[in-house]
């Protein structure tokens, strides 16, 4: 028992880095949802600017190669 | 009147996208979060042997069983993308693999803090912990697939399969313990678990753990896959209001 104090920094390591990862993702979600309305009010508000706003779908498509982003979702969604 | 329907199509996807937060989702997670917290630090018992370092324990092992499951569902998705070739499976399989790799990462990273005092080294080459990094490896490059591919075509195709075919290596983790000679504590929970692995208290503690951290991933999961849907609306509004505009 005697080195069980000696092991509470690496107790508190594990529990901090996990609960920080989630947390620091949940918020990088909430942020990018934040990012997404005010994208879709703009839209709302000047739809002539459509073009002109940076595109958030990053996800599904190639940032070096700019054709790539002309046709993303071209299945379409449902 | 084309102006009247861009802009209506535009508002929808806003009101979906707030609609889409599962909140409800996120106050149980909290709850049981805390409640877990509680139990881990105030009511399991202190390992007669390791001491306190034990009760990572009790992160670590469903953490680790989560990101599997992240990755079977990545590999569902990839499967019904392959057959049916819709945005709804796609979007499934990103989620459930983007969640799977934060998983796996903090299995890796509780494993390391947990084996140097107990190991005495950060690492070692040993089979699950080389397994769990392999399959860590092949869902980033599936990420990167994501976000690297000439077309979104391909992206979906390419990333499909990879989730596919990298969805192999989860068995060889769980089963690394018994098909090789290993460091590693032997499972303490699946088929292959002996009935007294654990003392009850523990396993009860352990199942709940599990419990409060599922509820985490689904929240997380759902947020992820709504947020790629809005992504995909957007970029439908966005084809919608270019394809609307008078040529000049």
């Amino acid at each position: 028992m005697e080195t069980a104090p000696q092991n509470l920094p690496f107790l508190f390591a594990a529990f901090a880095v996990a609960w920080l990862v989630f947390a620091a993702y949940a918020v990088y979600m909430s942020w990018k949802r934040q990012a997404l309305q005010r994208e879709v009010q703009e839209l709302a508000e000047n739809p002539a600017q459509s073009d002109s706003i940076p595109d958030s779908d990053s996800d599904t498509r190639s940032h070096s190669n700019p054709a790539a982003g002309r046709d993303t979702n071209a299945a379409g969604p449902e | 009147m084309a102006a009247i329907n861009r802009r209506t199509a535009a508002v929808s996807p806003a009101r979906a996208i707030r609609a889409a937060w599962p909140w409800p989702l996120l106050l149980l997670t909290a709850g049981l979060l805390v409640a877990d917290g509680y139990l881990i630090f105030m009511a399991a018992p202190t390992d007669a042997v390791l001491g306190h370092i034990q009760r990572i324990f009790y992160i670590h092992v469903p953490i680790s069983i989560l990101s599997f499951l992240g990755f079977f569902i990545c590999a569902v998705g990839g499967v019904g993308y392959l057959i049916r070739r819709t945005e709804r499976w796609d979007r499934l399989a990103h989620a459930a693999a983007e969640v799977g790799v934060v998983f796996v990462t903090l299995a890796l990273v509780t494993g390391i803090i947990w084996a140097r005092p107990v190991w005495g080294v950060w690492w070692t080459w040993e089979p699950r912990l080389t397994t769990t990094l392999i399959l860590w490896l092949i869902y980033a490059a599936y990420l990167m697939i994501r976000h690297y591919a000439p077309t979104p075509q391909q992206a979906r195709s390419w990333s499909a399969v990879v989730g596919i075919i990298g969805f192999i290596d989860v068995p060889i983790v769980y089963y690394s313990v018994q098909w090789w000679r290993s460091i590693h504590p032997v499972q303490v929970i699946g088929p292959e678990a002996a009935e007294d692995a654990l003392e009850p208290i523990m396993a009860r503690i352990l199942i709940f753990s599990l419990i409060a951290l599922l509820s985490l991933f689904s929240y997380l999961l759902v947020e992820r896959m709504a947020l790629r849907a809005a992504e995909d609306r957007i970029a439908a509004v966005r084809r919608q209001a270019s394809t609307a505009r008078p040529v000049v």
